[in-house]
């Protein structure tokens, strides 16, 4: 027997030395990247750079809200903070690493769809693991996977967590290859592409019925929303602690305009956020041509994002900016 | 719960542990119990299908053995078809059956309509059923004596490495060793039991689960790509479906063989076959044997006239197809795999003169060859199984074979599913096509040393390049 336990000793002596040595060096190329999802976390857990404005959502708010705009309208400055699937339980985590390192921000836009009280489990969990030493990381997300648990008394096991993106983003940061045009952050914000020939193409096409027919129902599960209401109080506690001016907004999707999911998110989010007195509204929902300003069903190309954001910078300005200087 | 998630990585050892610390006589308890504890890990209240399966057989079988009148043990056996393949129905093909008689009254313009049942298919119900039922149909034809220990007979159908996708055991093999789980482990089973699970996890988590991702977005959308696209997808759902299944059965045999059990081998390296009927008794052998034994032979076998030969190969291959799911796309898999077979048998002749003639002199370019030939029959029935219907099957087919155009698309969806997914997944393909080939030239098990060399290769390359993801595997839906 004593053969046989040997064989398996090697055997997994080797796979955890390799998985350590892997993890170490992912960890290495994570913590040097500007590329979107990891370097967005990147920034707002190591970098200090503090902003007036800081945006939060989905990948909405990633690519809608460009925040140069912002500041060259509102001469405030601006971080998008919107990540890639991101839901109530990302934006509590990212705002509290936010105002561990930084003083709280003026204005605080919290981008909302139709997914913001629908979506109470973790999109992408992996992207948080280079930082899962972090305490507000770890607090934010222990209590909705096991595998955070697992993760934080054994990190090296992440590498068996990390997506294939998330791998090739370790390896081609630490070969010292930026990233993609597309997919490079520039304060946080990524740039959709205008494409004349069309990114919006067929396949964009052809999925916009079941699209439009997703968004045209009412809201599902009256378990998830209560979850979700839940982690906005608690998100609106932040703000009130430090002050914070909140403006709620949404940008325009295709159909939004008449989406009773929208409608119905939009005022229980108003409801709940009532009593909060430094709140502010800019709800832009009207429909807008597809092929010029969309970059698929729910995302729109940066012609459309440099549309949205003026309107946006022009409300604050005006409801903020100068209020304040009266 | 999953193979492939962090609990079994716990639970598995805890019950090796305890198993080895338990007295003999208390091995089967624990097993039992370890076996409920992991199919409720899914769905506890699931468990009574089971235990009525279990409770229902046990008795039906026990009364066939004993009873004396050839009327009341038709009768008994009859009993427990109708409870086992009811259940079947009403669990998996209830709503297949219900759609299309509801399809077919709106044609004929009858008002009716009757509601589809909201149930949810059980774990592994195909798997346990068939078991279940092989046993009863070898105790009817006194083939098998019943087993009189309730407790035995309960693990025997829910033994945990092979309760939810097989292999599909044999009571005569399985209930024998479950009898008597004395510490027959040597150093051959502790190491050959490691070698399958590591093999299996490598098939799973670095191959199948990373495919899974191109596979997944093509066949949901095959209109938006091109043919280039299909074809690939098709290809890597082959291998998809090949690692996941065969990586299941490497798990859950080497689980048990960890366990002192040896479950019989369910693949052979089925895509090294060089013909049809040789890749049916290397894929899944476990189903195709049950079904050879049950299905085929009781309706006559190859030992009738020509026609009716080739009758009983269809109808095989058609409830084979059925067994797979409740959708025409599986019958139209059987039924292409049947005719597979049946055409092999008509031109068998003019088969064998053409390769005499071409390779007579290259056996092995002939081989080569025929590999390939019966890799692509396979290939093209993938289609009909992994497809959402008939239609987009065969729309897939056609784009194939219109392979040049459309290729501006190409770009998209490579850029989209990545270059490091797509480099892993070939390097990965390429390993493990290296290491079945070493395996069956039995160059990889010709040493301690070698075997540790190629593990030890095989456990670094999935801990650092599969993805504990914890998808399922494919046949839990089955």
């Amino acid at each position: 027997m004593k053969k046989s336990f040997l064989f398996i000793a090697i055997t997994l002596l080797t796979g955890i030395l390799s998985v350590i040595a892997a993890d170490k060096l992912l960890q290495k190329g994570f913590h040097s990247t500007n590329e979107d999802v990891i370097g967005k976390l990147n920034e707002l857990m190591a970098d200090t750079s503090y902003y007036q404005v800081l945006c939060l959502g989905s990948s909405r708010c990633l690519s809608h809200i460009d925040p140069f705009l912002i500041q060259q309208i509102t001469g405030l400055s601006t971080y998008n903070g919107g990540l890639n699937g991101g839901t109530l339980i990302d934006y509590n985590i990212v705002l509290d690493a936010y105002l561990q390192k930084r003083k709280p921000p003026e204005v605080l836009i919290l981008h909302i769809d139709f997914m913001t009280l629908e979506k109470q489990n973790i999109s992408e969990l992996p992207r948080y693991f280079p930082f899962i030493s972090n305490p507000g990381v770890y607090n934010g997300l222990v209590d909705y996977e096991p595998s955070v648990y697992y993760v934080n008394h054994f990190p090296p096991l992440r590498v068996m967590y990390y997506y294939d993106l998330l791998k090739w983003i370790g390896i081609k940061s630490l070969a010292g290859i930026g990233a993609r045009n597309e997919w490079q952050m520039d304060r946080g914000f990524v740039r959709k592409k205008v494409n004349p020939n069309g990114n919006w193409n067929s396949y964009q096409e052809a999925g916009l019925s079941e699209y439009l027919r997703a968004i045209n129902r009412p809201l599902e599960s009256s378990q998830k929303v209560e979850k979700c209401i839940q982690l906005f109080s608690q998100f609106l506690k932040t703000c009130e602690k430090f002050n914070i001016q909140l403006v709620l907004t949404s940008s325009p999707v295709i159909g939004g305009d008449k989406s009773p999911l929208y409608d119905e998110t939009v005022r229980l989010m108003a409801e709940e956020a009532e009593p909060y007195k430094p709140l502010k509204f800019w709800m832009h929902r009207k429909d807008m041509d597809r092929r010029q300003y969309y970059f698929d069903h729910t995302h729109m190309n940066y012609q459309g994002a440099e549309y949205y954001t003026r309107e946006l910078a022009n409300f604050i300005e005006a409801e903020y900016v100068q209020a304040k200087r009266r | 719960m999953l193979f492939n998630s962090v609990q079994f990585l716990i639970f598995f050892p805890a019950v090796l542990l305890l198993f080895y610390l338990l007295p003999v006589r208390y091995r089967w308890v624990l097993l039992l119990v370890a076996s409920f504890y992991f199919y409720m890990a899914w769905k506890a209240e699931y468990v009574l299908l089971i235990i009525a399966s279990i409770l229902i057989n046990y008795w039906c079988a026990n009364e066939i053995h004993s009873s004396e009148s050839s009327s009341r043990r038709k009768f008994i056996f009859r009993l427990s078809l109708f409870f086992n393949l009811g259940m079947l129905f009403v669990f998996k093909y209830f709503n297949f059956f219900n759609d299309n008689l509801n399809e077919l009254f709106s044609l004929t313009g009858i008002g009716w309509n009757s509601p589809a049942a909201d149930l949810i298919l059980p774990m592994g119900i195909s798997f346990y059923t068939f078991q279940v039922m092989s046993y009863v149909i070898d105790v009817y034809k006194y083939n098998l004596k019943p087993e009189k220990h309730l407790g035995i007979f309960s693990l025997f159908v829910t033994f945990f490495p092979q309760l939810v996708a097989g292999p599909i055991e044999r009571a005569g093999n399985l209930i024998s060793q479950l009898r008597d789980l004395r510490n027959k482990i040597d150093n051959e089973a502790v190491i050959s039991g490691f070698q399958l699970i590591v093999i299996g996890f490598f098939k799973k988590l670095v191959i199948a689960d990373r495919v899974s991702v191109y596979v997944d977005r093509i066949f949901l959308y095959p209109e938006g790509y091109s043919g280039l696209h299909i074809a690939i997808a098709v290809f890597f759902f082959s291998v998809q479906i090949y690692c996941d299944f065969s990586g299941y059965s490497d798990i859950a045999t080497g689980s048990a063989r960890l366990l002192g059990v040896r479950l019989m081998d369910n693949f052979k390296s089925p895509y090294f076959s060089t013909s049809i009927s040789e890749f049916w008794s290397r894929w899944h052998i476990s189903l195709s044997t049950w079904f050879r034994d049950y299905v085929y032979i009781p309706l006559g076998g190859n030992r009738v006239v020509k026609w009716k030969w080739y009758y009983n190969l269809i109808i095989t291959f058609l409830v084979s197809g059925f067994w797979h799911g409740a959708n025409w796309t599986f019958l139209a898999w059987g039924f292409i795999h049947g005719s597979y077979l049946v055409l092999g048998l008509l031109f068998s002749g003019f088969n064998n003169k053409i390769g005499n003639a071409l390779f007579g002199k290259m056996p092995l370019a002939g081989k080569l060859i025929n590999m390939t030939i019966t890799f692509i029959l396979v290939y093209f029935a993938w289609i009909f199984f992994r497809a959402e219907n008939i239609g987009e099957a065969f729309f897939m087919i056609d784009k194939i074979m219109h392979l040049n155009e459309d290729l501006h698309l190409f770009e998209i969806a490579i850029a989209d599913f990545g270059v490091f997914s797509m480099m892993v997944s070939w390097f990965a393909i390429l390993l493990l096509v290296l290491y079945e080939f070493l395996l069956a030239k039995e160059i990889i098990n010709k040493s301690y040393y070698s075997r540790l060399i190629t593990t030890t290769i095989l456990t670094v390359v999935t801990l650092t390049l599969g993805e504990m993801g914890s998808k399922s595997f494919i046949y839990f839906q089955f």
